[in-house]
């Protein structure tokens, strides 16, 4: 009898160990992974551009079918979508919470950025939070998405935010929100 | 023996060296074969119109993909929403998976707001919109959306960038009948659909990235109201009481920082 029971038990309690959640706070898994690239949005680029098409190799094609199935009847429709009410709210209402970091920044791309730190969201923040407090105190270093517990305040105009000791100063990088420490202003 | 096969070897190396000469010189003889003339025209047809609208509004369906360091793709959605008044007032709306952005351009004032975080920044700005489309690139490292359809037609449009060019024929998008071609150029594919008749417009935009082996896609779908009704207010920003005012990042100074 007691063979049989231990290795059920042994089998059980291994089952159990490996099916317990990962530690609160932490995602057991998942890609964090930074963004290396992301599908260009633009064909023509602005004078002065980044030049994101920077490998110029032109070399042609030389198996090339130009010329596929070309259906000759061409259905001539000059429909113009033509709606004249255009209901135009020149109110800019925002609802929108005060906690910054349960949205992470995301330079998704399409402002011309180089892409960067890809986080999943709240379940990561944690983990974030803490490599966060550890480089953080250099000032000058640059962040996509502050601590917990930040507060706003203004000084002289200028908005920070003040999480426990350290200072940000937020900013439009290229179109997404990053956060610079500074010293307390 | 010895001599023959000397001969035989050294005619060998000679044909393989014409040979990876030939393909060389065949591609730039046969280079202006892969642009299709009827498929510039289009092209350029499409720019001019453009350029001729006085005022517009264009709502876009954007899907966008972005390659994370191992490889992975991932897919986002967003809509755009573009008020013009032609040369020197804008105003988008970005609304995505991610993220909500407002940009307003009143000729004088140029305006980014993000909702979400309750930020906003505001600087002055050059006159003209396709002015301002390049200081903001330049400057701050921001790309005003669907920011072709303010250049095609005008004298930064990357058309002579254009390796080969093809009409691929007939193609629907949202039950109105298009033309669809497709353009090659270093780092990028790309497909429009432009409408057929006297409104020579884009309709729906592909661009594929090739400087990345994912090939990472965008891919736009595009509604026009020629006649839209708005006032000036549309391009004047309002901050919401609870919104905070920030700065732009300068580009050499972000870089340094480490944009990742």
């Amino acid at each position: 009898m007691t063979l049989y029971i231990r290795p059920f038990l042994s089998f059980t309690l291994a089952l159990l160990l490996t099916a317990s959640p990962a530690i609160a706070g932490t995602r057991g898994g998942g890609n964090n992974g930074s963004v290396r690239s992301s599908s260009r949005a633009n064909v023509n680029q602005p004078s002065g551009a980044k030049n994101a098409g920077a490998n110029r190799n032109a070399s042609a094609n030389t198996n090339r079918n130009n010329n596929t199935n070309r259906n000759t009847n061409v259905n001539n429709n000059t429909n113009v979508n033509r709606n004249t009410n255009v209901n135009r709210n020149t109110n800019v209402n925002v609802n929108r919470d005060v906690n910054v970091n349960t949205h992470t920044s995301y330079n998704s791309g399409y402002y011309g950025g180089g892409g960067c730190c890809y986080h999943s969201g709240v379940g990561t923040a944690a983990a974030v939070a803490a490599a966060a407090t550890a480089t953080a105190v250099v000032v000058g270093s640059m962040v996509h998405t502050l601590p917990p517990n930040c507060t706003t305040i203004m000084a002289n105009g200028v908005t920070y935010q003040q999480c426990g000791s350290t200072y940000y100063q937020p900013q439009f990088s290229g179109g997404s929100t990053t956060y610079v420490v500074v010293n307390q202003p | 023996m010895k001599r023959t096969l000397g001969y035989a070897v050294a005619l060998l190396v000679l044909a393989t060296g014409l040979a990876v000469c030939m393909p060389a010189q065949e591609a730039s003889g046969k280079k202006s074969d892969l642009i299709e003339p009827a498929a510039m025209t289009a092209l350029n047809n499409m720019g001019t119109y453009l350029r001729s609208l006085k005022d517009f509004q264009v709502k876009a369906s954007v899907t966008s993909e972005d390659i994370l360091s191992d490889g992975e793709k991932l897919t986002f959605t967003h809509t755009t929403d573009i008020l013009a008044q032609l040369p020197n007032k804008l105003r988008v709306e970005v609304e995505g998976d991610q993220k909500s952005r407002l940009f307003l351009y009143d000729g004088k004032t140029f305006t980014l707001f993000a909702r979400r975080a309750g930020y906003y920044a505001t600087v002055d700005a050059p006159p003209t919109i396709s002015e301002l489309i390049g200081v903001v690139n330049e400057k701050y490292g921001i790309d005003i959306p669907l920011l072709d359809l303010f250049l095609w037609g005008g004298p930064h449009a990357s058309t002579n960038e254009i390796t080969e060019a093809t009409d691929f024929g007939p193609g629907d998008v949202g039950g109105i009948t298009c033309e669809h071609y497709a353009y090659r150029q270093p780092g990028l594919d790309w497909q429009v659909w432009i409408q057929l008749g006297d409104h020579p417009l884009p309709k729906k935009l592909v661009l594929t990235t090739l400087t990345d082996d994912a090939r990472p896609q965008h891919t736009s779908v595009l509604t026009w109201n020629l006649a839209p009704s708005y006032n000036d207010a549309a391009f004047v920003f309002d901050p919401p009481t609870d919104a905070h005012k920030i700065v732009f990042a300068e580009e050499n100074t972000a870089a340094a920082a480490g944009q990742n």
